[in-house]
């Protein structure tokens, strides 16, 4: 056994056992759990940036265990994995030390960072899943470690919006192992590889193919918030900031999208996909979220369900660069899956900082709020202006990809959707930067608990949005540069179509 | 060397902005725009690409002849119009942040100059229009926030058209983004062609698109005006040289469209702006006028791509002078409202704008007169001779806006906010380009130009102002006739007409929801929800499997029918 092979779990395991250790932790042990939290995080990075080092070099990272016949446990490094654990384990840093902030003084912080390190720890499985059976486990214990975090505040809104999260999602999950079952049944072990695997079947399973794909992609949906089964997710947003930003850019529905681009990218093959006319279809259903979600988004006063509605929209971008046939759509959306990631944790950090600091829930009380927390507000000004696509920030470079993308595939349309979502998007974003920067600040803040010293807020709070900002910032007007996201998704497009 | 000079003048007001809403910097913006002027003065017209490979897609800064041109009147413009808007009592206590916003946008319309491929331009435009809302609503008041919430909603569809268009002709492009690459993917695209017009149409007021003008230039502050009334409205007409296939194939049925729409331009803003109470208002229809000669000279260009080099060359040249008199009426008006009225200098700031509407008028040995002189070969071209009458006229209905112009500001109230007199000194150094331009540019006979029809405005205008004066009466029902913005006014009816029609509508539609609903709840009841939650309905489970089931099998029918 060498580190090649110990390498991938490595990285899963560097979250669970200090989340698993917290557990253990008394509730005053405040130092220890800090000390354990940013030991987890940190290694976790060091862990990431080494195997990115050796995917960059075509080495193989892979651990494997069966654990029946026909059914193994593959944890592997490929570039669109490692896409992802970047992602996932760079944005949770940030939500760490957000999260410590956040909660300071407040109850069961034990029980909190415990599910919190077991949410990311199945995110990085996700990531790394290697086969089908994997990805599915690791979903459903992705589903069971989330739960507690939106019950966490234990009022009768958040159970039951938990409760709301748990029946879409246990069912989401059911129909996806359903689906995966069944195209083992068909196919065999179903391992990811770039460029599908399915397109050796005799077309007479096209038809049962089809329905699976269609299965699994409402298991996939119910996560990734694809229009109707997004109804959870608006109402989760009673969940503490972190955990938004865990739900809206780390974890959960991140997963969802990430497994979309998984089935069609390296079970399907996009090319078989497309042959079998799945694109359109997925487009067509990415479209109708991307829509909705905006015009939802427009309707909402509170603040987090704004941003709620708009994740609804944002993330179908995903959905809908997987749909697009060619690898500019490709670059596109996985462009995206990063650029939403840390566009959003912004706004939610942001949304967060306002509650928390000043009391401030709704879009209607943010007037001359950037007077008062200037550096909060320009955060949230970099991230939605990047929702937007205005240019240099980084939601401006997936949108060009995915309209470059779909004008090459012949879908002239999805211009026209990004361009509406793009109206939409300035009509609900724009007045709330308007009443920060130019409205006057009322006499009184609704619920001030941090006051105003050295920074506006706790250091804890503000460090993460200002830096994720600057990230988004930087995405956008350092594209091209070496080791980009960008660089790196055409790496994968190269990859997938062959070319 | 070269290359960082060419960075530098957008970067250096960009990193002002970080720091320009402190008290202590309040000469930020005066400063800004000093390596653009360096560059003006270092460079020769024409210099190396400088590649950036790993800003955007690989960012290419570079100077050329037109270029340089906007770059010149650009960056003088900014810099008179800096010294009023770093006046530090003038702007009361939020004068911090309207530094930052106009360092923002001067930077971002520098950028949008010396850019030399399509991403970098478009960031610059962005960037310039964004920023220029924060000039336009500075300091508050209901009317200049509903003026500021215009701009913004018609910058944002001015930039998603654009940025439609840009992709269309990328694609068409194969993929380069260079200025001349993405101008030929226009060309094979005419949705591209119609998305990039109309995406530098809104800024430069095409007509159709210009209600947004002079409600904005009406409600903004007279000095911010100034610099949008200049250089940033002539960003638009840039983008159209640089986007726009001019020069290869003839697109006889674009540039004949576009003709038309320069004559609608020229005549209907003339008559519409003679209307007008507000100054700006006056001053922003006579820009849609002038724009209207540009769009013009463009169209006369797409029918006849012969006419290109020298048809470009004279468009920025009447560009060129007709920013600077335009920036300068609006900074007069600024002077004119705000300089302490008893002061010495006072006087001398209406015998300035005297002249500077002269300038406007294409009077003999002005700037405008060798502007117009220079677009004579452009209108004389094909079937188009008699533009050239035509446009003679148009010049007797400038002379009529600009008398109404003068009529205005000669009873203009003072206002309570006073401007120090550094401004007059700076306004006085754009006097003297003004003066100096048709000199340093043309040749004698080329600035001589012709007087009858300032005679004819002049013939018109003054009866017109006596009879005003003694039957104030008999004219007062032509003021305000038609409102700033005039097609928004047919727009607000129209809305209400759809409201209407709508209403029934909206009305089975809750009926048909209230039944689905009620269907839904006799299947599955569900516990009663006090908070309000428009979504309920749709999280029940029936519906939404129903929902999934529909959507898809609606799907697998579009697909069976392919």
């Amino acid at each position: 056994m060498t580190l090649t092979n110990w390498l991938p779990a490595l990285i899963v395991l560097s979250s669970l056992i200090p989340g698993l250790l917290i557990f253990a932790l008394k509730e005053e042990q405040v130092t220890t759990r800090t000390v354990l939290n940013m030991f987890g995080a940190t290694f976790k990075l060091v862990l990431v940036g080494i195997m990115v080092w050796g995917v960059l070099q075509n080495q193989v990272y892979e651990s494997r265990w069966v654990l029946a016949p026909g059914l193994e446990l593959i944890l592997h490094a490929d570039a669109l994995s490692v896409l992802f654990v970047v992602l996932s384990s760079g944005l949770w840093f940030f939500t760490t030390i957000y999260a410590i902030g956040y909660l300071e003084g407040s109850p069961y912080r034990s029980r909190f960072f415990g599910f919190f390190s077991l949410c990311v720890s199945a995110t990085v499985g996700i990531a790394l899943a290697g086969n089908l059976i994997t990805f599915v486990i690791f979903y459903e214990i992705l589903t069971l470690a989330t739960y507690p975090l939106i019950a966490h505040r234990g009022t009768p809104q958040a159970t039951r919006g938990a409760r709301i999260y748990l029946y879409y999602t246990m069912t989401g999950g059911a129909l996806l192992l359903i689906g995966a079952v069944w195209l083992q049944v068909l196919a065999g072990p179903v391992d990811f590889v770039e460029g599908g695997v399915l397109d050796v079947l005799p077309t007479e399973l096209s038809g049962q193919l089809i329905l699976i794909f269609f299965l699994m992609l409402a298991g996939l949906g119910v996560k990734a918030a694809l229009v109707p089964l997004h109804g959870w997710l608006p109402q989760a947003m009673v969940a503490p900031a972190p955990v938004s930003a865990l739900l809206h850019a780390v974890a959960v529905v991140k997963a969802g999208a990430f497994g979309i681009v998984r089935i069609v990218y390296d079970v399907y093959g996009i090319e078989f996909a497309h042959s079998l006319g799945l694109l359109t279809a997925l487009a067509i259903l990415a479209s109708i979220t991307i829509i909705y979600g905006s015009v939802q988004a427009l309707l909402q006063d509170e603040l987090k369900k704004r941003l709620a509605y708009s994740t609804v929209s944002q993330v179908s971008y995903i959905a809908l660069g997987a749909a697009i046939f060619g690898p500019v759509g490709t670059i596109g959306g996985l462009l995206h899956l990063i650029h939403q990631g840390i566009m959003k944790i912004t706004l939610f950090f942001g949304a967060g900082n306002y509650a928390e600091t000043l009391g401030v829930h709704k879009v209607s009380e943010l007037n001359g709020v950037g007077q008062r927390m200037p550096w909060t507000t320009l955060a949230f000004t970099i991230g939605a202006l990047g929702m937007i696509g205005i240019p240099p920030v980084a939601g401006f470079i997936s949108k060009w990809y995915l309209g470059v993308g779909a004008a090459t595939a012949g879908m002239d349309w999805v211009i026209l959707v990004l361009a509406v979502s793009s109206l939409l998007n300035a009509a609900y974003f724009l007045p709330i930067l308007y009443r920060a920067w130019f409205r006057e600040p009322p006499a009184q803040w609704p619920k001030e608990s941090i006051p105003a010293g050295t920074w506006e807020t706790k250091w804890t709070l503000l460090m993460p949005p200002v830096i994720t900002a600057a990230l988004a910032l930087a995405l956008g007007l350092l594209a091209t540069a070496p080791f980009s996201v960008l660089e790196w998704s055409r790496l994968i497009a190269i990859r997938e179509y062959g070319l | 060397m070269s290359g960082l000079l060419l960075i530098a003048a957008w970067a250096w007001p960009l990193a002002l902005a970080a720091v320009a809403h402190r008290p202590g910097f309040w000469w930020s913006p005066m400063v800004g725009v000093i390596p653009a002027l360096l560059v003006l003065a270092v460079l020769p017209t024409e210099s190396a690409p400088f590649v950036i490979p790993w800003m955007l897609f690989g960012a290419t800064f570079a100077l050329d002849t037109l270029g340089w041109a906007f770059l010149a009147f650009s960056s003088l413009l900014w810099a008179v119009t800096s010294v009023f808007v770093s006046d530090r009592q003038r702007w009361g206590p939020r004068a911090g942040r309207l530094r930052v916003f106009f360092l923002l946008a001067m930077g971002g319309n520098l950028m949008l100059i010396l850019a030399a491929d399509g991403i970098s331009f478009f960031v610059g435009f962005a960037l310039m229009g964004l920023a220029a809302y924060g000039l336009v609503a500075h300091q508050g008041g209901e009317q200049r926030r509903r003026a500021g919430r215009l701009y913004l909603a018609w910058t944002i569809v001015g930039e998603v058209a654009l940025f439609s268009g840009l992709v269309l002709a990328a694609h068409q492009a194969a993929g380069h983004l260079g200025l001349a690459a993405l101008a030929a993917g226009a060309a094979e695209s005419q949705l591209a062609f119609l998305l990039i017009l109309m995406g530098f149409g809104i800024k430069a007021a095409l007509p159709g698109l210009h209600p947004w003008l002079p409600v904005t230039y009406g409600h903004a502050p007279s000095a911010t005006a100034a610099i949008l009334s200049s250089a940033m409205i002539k960003a638009g007409l840039l983008g159209w040289l640089r986007f726009l296939p001019l020069g290869g194939e003839p697109l006889p049925i674009w540039g004949e469209t576009l003709v038309w729409l320069g004559l609608i331009a020229v005549f209907g803003a003339s008559l519409i702006g003679l209307t007008q109470r507000l100054p700006g208002a006056i001053l922003g229809y006579s820009s849609i006028a002038k724009m209207g000669i540009l769009v013009l000279g463009l169209g006369l260009i797409l029918i006849d791509p012969a006419l290109a080099p020298a048809g470009i060359l004279a468009l920025t040249l009447f560009a060129a002078h007709h920013a600077l008199v335009k920036g300068g009426l609006f900074l007069g008006v600024e002077l004119r409202r705000n300089l302490p009225r008893p002061s010495r200098v006072a006087p001398l700031v209406p015998i300035g704008l005297l002249g500077l509407a002269l300038a406007l008028s294409d009077a003999p040995w002005s700037s405008g007169a060798l502007a117009k002189h220079q677009l004579e070969p452009l209108l004389t071209s094909g079937d188009w001779a008699w533009l050239k009458s035509a446009l003679t006229w148009a010049t007797v209905g400038t002379l009529l806006l600009m008398a109404r112009l003068l009529w205005v500001l000669w009873r203009l109230p003072a206002s309570e906010t006073t401007t120090s007199p550094a401004g007059l000194w700076a306004w006085g150094l754009l006097l003297v380009v003004i003066i100096g331009f048709p000199f340093v540019l043309g040749e004698g006979q080329d600035w001589s130009g012709t007087a009858w029809p300032l005679a004819i405005g002049i013939a018109i205008a003054i009866p017109f102002a006596l009879l005003a004066w003694w039957r104030p009466h008999w004219t007062r029902g032509l003021i305000g006739l038609i409102p700033p913005g005039d097609i928004l006014v047919v727009a607000r009816p129209l809305r209400r007409l759809v409201a209407r029609r709508l209403g029934p509508v909206r009305g089975l539609w809750n009926r048909a929801r209230a039944a689905g609903i009620g269907l839904l709840q006799r299947i599955r009841p569900s516990p009663s929800d006090t908070n309000h939650d428009p979504e309920r309905a749709l999280r029940d489970w029936v519906m939404v499997g129903v929902l999934w089931l529909g959507i898809i099998a609606l799907l697998a029918i579009l697909l069976l029918a392919q």
